[in-house]
Order: structure tokens, then C-alpha cells, then sequence
């Protein structure tokens, strides 16, 4: 547990440096990182139908976000 | 984090100044396990923005649910086992049959957000949910905040959300660790409360790749436990249902504290993209898992895309969770089989859900935009099994149908 959490703090403070040394990408270079399929939270519609299964077949929840109603489905 | 996620992201590539965005969509979703459960889920969502960069939106969700679910009984080769379902029926299993009960629920839900940005770096989303079913209800509610950094390059976000739950099931609330045949008075509803939050990083690494990194915490309270699941109480002699009492209600314990480490690693170029996730969750119920999620997709001509999904997830087995219990230890026995008499246990499930699992999940999505929204259709094979082997595997096809579609 506390390595995993380490590991995390690392990749933190990895983050945090690389995005002060990581070339800025323009308003207009961002095509790519527009696709839909591109965005971090993926779309609402699948995303929330899959959260909802693996809550109501599996042990573990969560991750990306907070929300979304609960069920008797667990 | 959606929040986050569009004002990061945005292109550049605005409408004219008084026009404004409007997105809707509707999926439906039939989720299938060969033998046992089958779930229709409907929803529709529409997302609007009336002041710039300001939306509201609304969410409504119709599920229908049905088939059997096992009950947590042990399955018993050779000997037919007489149950008592959650209804007051006697139920009889064939040897070497997973006792399981039959269901059926309804299932509707509506979710209502409102995204307003504070500043040009400062953005808050908020939602409240409220969900009905037969034997369950819920009201929820959570608030996101995001803050872009460096020219829009990184962007940290943190989400608070809560919910009160209250579960009435059908013959009430049964007292935990007794007999399913015990005639004990019981309340007829119970409540449980619950908390998460999430802290996040997300940053754009160059034109094509960005990074997500969050971690989150919850704490659920109150009545945790299934009210419909028993265990099966064997003789330790013959590992047949005991004589007298051979099936207890499960009991879960109060209170829960869950947490999540998330990683996501996006990729693309002008014509395909690549999602790689991981999420290690761990509480203070002794279940740990591993999540692997990919999703490829590629464009296909006229504007198609296909995209190829693979999940594949592990979990260890809660402190409490047994394949039955037995009246005394036994030598030879994993001491996961064996515990004390229920008058010693604080906590017992056999839910197989809370045992030692994978699951793969292997499918593909194909996505078709048109002059009126973008057409998806998806469909997946869910594989679900005991690591011990102590249940059947659990089979499942996932097919969902997606609409959206945006206009100014």
C-alpha cells in the first residue's frame, strides 16, 4: 500500500517538473487532443453504463471522478 | 473532471458569438449473462449551454432488470438443497446446481448538472441525483472544481461528492448471521451514507499524448450488507448443508474506507488514438485490484471509426467473504473455508463478488457520423470467474446503441 503510494507521489512530483519543461502547445495545434476519443473522461453515455456493471459485479468503484447516484445493484 | 477535460482540450474552433451549444443523446444498453441476469438500460441526456462556456444538464436513466442471482449458498454436489428465497418461498436446488434466486426491478434515475466557469482558468461543475427502485433509493450530489495552469497545459481538479441511500427490501431487514428460517422481528428499512472525493492531475505532454493522474478516497456508512444473500452453514463432517439452520444471512461490516490510484495515458495522431488506464484500489475490507483498461480506435472512410476495447481485472477476496462456514475448524481446510460458529463472527458474506476474481472484457465499438449525430454501436464479451473455480464462470454480452448529436 504505502509503495503504491510512493510510486504515486513520485510520478506527482515527475508530472509537476516535466510540466514546467514541456513545450507549450497552442490553441490551434490541438487538433489531435480535440478527437473525441481523446478526451480523458470518454463518453458519458458508455462510460457511465460501464461504471455501472463493474460497480454491480465487482468489489471495487471509482477512480475518475465522484457522482452519479448509487444502487442496489451492490 | 469533465470540466477539466473541455477546457483543456478545446481547440480553438468556436461558433459565432451569439451562438450557443446544445448536445443531446440517448443510448440503450442490454446487458446479458448467459443463465442469470439480464438488464435493458435506456437514458437520455441533453446538455445545453445558455451564457458562454455555462451549460446545464439533465440525465434521465430507465433500467429494467431481471433473471436469478446467486444467492451466496454454496453449491453442494450430488444432494438437492431446499432454500428459502427472500420472499418466503421454499426453493429447491439440484446437486451441483449454484443456488440462485429470481428477480426482476425497475430501475429510474435523473441526474441534473450545472457547469459555470468562475474565471478563465477556474471552472465548477455541479450534480444531484436521484434514483428509485423497488427495494432501493438514492439521493446524491457533487461538486468539481478545475484549475488550468501554465497556458492550458496542466490542469487540477478536485470532486467532492455524497449520497444518502435507503434500502427497504421485500420481507425487510433481516438480522444478520441468523437463520433464514428464523422468524426474528425485523425493521423494515435501513440507511446507509456515502462520501468520496477525488484530487487529479491532468497534462498535456505535446500535441498527441496527455497524462491523467487522480487519486480518491471514500467512506461508506450504515447498512452495507445484501439483505437478500445468505451462506451456507455445512457440517464439518460430511461438507453437506448441516442439520437445522444450514443457511445464514450474510452480515457485512458498518462502515467501509476505499481508495483508488488512477493512471491514464492518452495517445492519437490525426487518425487513430490510443486510451491506456490503470487503477489500483485497495480498503479496509482486505480487497485489493488491479484494473487494466485499452481502447485503439482508427478512422475507417467517410468519417467511420472503429474502436477496439480490452479490460482486464483481478481482485482479491474481502477479510470476510467464504465459500461457507463451518461449525468448527478442520484440519486440512483452507482457513478461508473454516471460521468460528457465528455467535464469534462479526461479519460473513458468500457473495462471490466479494471473493478472489478476474474478469476480461474483450469488444469493439463502431462509430458512424451522419448529417443527423453520431451513430455507435458497441458490443462486448464479459468473462467473470472464481480464481478457486468454486463458482461456474459468469458469461456475459454487452451491447449498447449511442446517439448524440450537437448543434448551435
Amino acid at each position: 500500500m504505502l509503495n503504491i503510494l510512493k510510486i504515486a507521489i513520485l510520478l506527482l512530483i515527475l508530472l509537476s517538473i516535466s510540466a514546467c519543461s514541456i513545450k507549450t502547445v497552442k490553441p490551434w495545434e490541438r487538433g489531435v487532443l480535440a478527437r473525441e476519443s481523446m478526451k480523458s473522461d470518454g463518453h458519458p453515455l458508455i462510460k457511465s453504463a460501464d461504471d455501472k456493471i463493474y460497480f454491480s459485479k465487482e468489489a471495487s468503484s471509482g477512480g475518475q471522478g465522484v457522482g452519479g447516484g448509487g444502487c442496489g445493484c451492490n | 473532471m469533465s470540466a477539466a477535460t473541455c477546457a483543456l482540450l478545446s481547440s480553438g474552433v468556436a461558433p459565432a458569438a451569439d451562438e450557443f451549444e446544445t448536445e443531446v443523446g440517448a443510448s440503450s444498453l442490454l446487458y446479458h449473462e448467459i443463465g442469470r441476469v439480464t438488464v435493458s438500460e435506456n437514458s437520455l441526456l441533453l446538455k445545453h449551454e445558455f451564457r458562454d462556456d455555462e451549460f446545464v444538464t439533465a440525465k434521465a436513466v430507465f433500467d429494467v432488470m431481471s433473471g436469478v442471482s446467486p444467492s451466496g449458498a454454496a453449491k453442494i454436489a450430488g444432494d438437492v438443497q431446499t432454500i428459502t428465497s427472500p420472499s418466503g418461498h421454499l426453493i429447491t436446488i439440484q446437486g451441483d446446481q449454484t443456488p440462485s434466486f429470481s428477480f426482476s426491478d425497475i430501475r429510474s434515475a435523473l441526474t441534473l448538472g450545472w457547469l459555470k466557469p468562475l474565471s478563465r482558468t477556474l471552472n465548477l461543475s455541479l450534480d444531484a441525483t436521484g434514483s428509485k427502485e423497488e427495494d432501493y433509493s438514492s439521493l446524491g450530489a457533487s461538486a468539481s472544481l478545475s484549475k488550468e495552469l501554465f497556458k492550458k497545459m496542466t490542469t487540477l481538479s478536485f470532486g467532492l461528492g455524497g449520497s444518502l441511500d435507503n434500502v427497504e427490501p421485500r420481507g425487510g431487514i433481516p438480522v444478520g448471521l441468523t437463520s433464514s428460517t428464523s422468524s426474528l422481528s425485523r425493521k423494515e428499512e435501513e440507511s446507509k451514507q456515502i462520501l468520496d472525493s477525488v484530487v487529479g492531475i491532468t497534462q498535456i505532454l505535446n500535441r498527441k499524448s496527455l497524462m491523467q493522474l487522480n487519486y480518491s478516497i471514500g467512506y461508506s456508512t450504515g447498512y452495507l450488507t445484501d439483505p437478500y444473500k445468505i451462506i451456507s452453514y455445512l457440517d464439518s463432517a460430511t461438507d453437506e448443508p448441516r442439520t437445522g439452520d444450514p443457511y445464514y444471512f450474510e452480515q457485512r461490516p458498518s462502515e467501509r474506507l476505499r481508495q483508488n490510484i488512477y493512471l491514464k495515458y492518452l495517445h492519437g495522431t490525426r487518425s487513430e488514438s490510443i486510451d491506456a488506464s490503470y487503477r489500483f484500489f485497495w480498503d479496509d475490507w482486505g480487497v485489493q485490484s488491479h484494473t487494466f483498461d485499452m481502447r485503439y480506435e482508427y478512422d475507417l472512410s467517410k468519417g467511420a471509426s472503429l474502436q477496439w476495447h480490452a479490460r482486464v481485472y483481478g481482485q482479491s477476496r474481502a477479510d470476510f467473504y467464504h465459500y461457507f462456514l463451518y461449525d468448527d475448524p478442520v484440519d486440512g481446510i483452507a482457513a478461508r473455508d473454516v471460521t468460528d460458529a457465528p455467535g464469534d463472527l462479526s461479519a460473513a458474506s458468500g457473495d462471490y463478488r466479494l471473493g478472489s476474481l478476474n474478469t476480461y472484457t474483450f469488444g469493439a465499438k463502431y462509430s458512424l457520423p451522419s448529417s443527423y449525430g453520431v451513430f455507435s454501436v458497441r458490443s462486448e464479451l464479459m468473462v467473470q470467474h472464481d480464481r478457486k473455480q468454486k463458482f461456474e464462470p459468469v458469461f456475459a454480452f454487452i451491447t449498447q446503441l449511442v446517439w448524440r448529436l450537437k448543434f448551435f
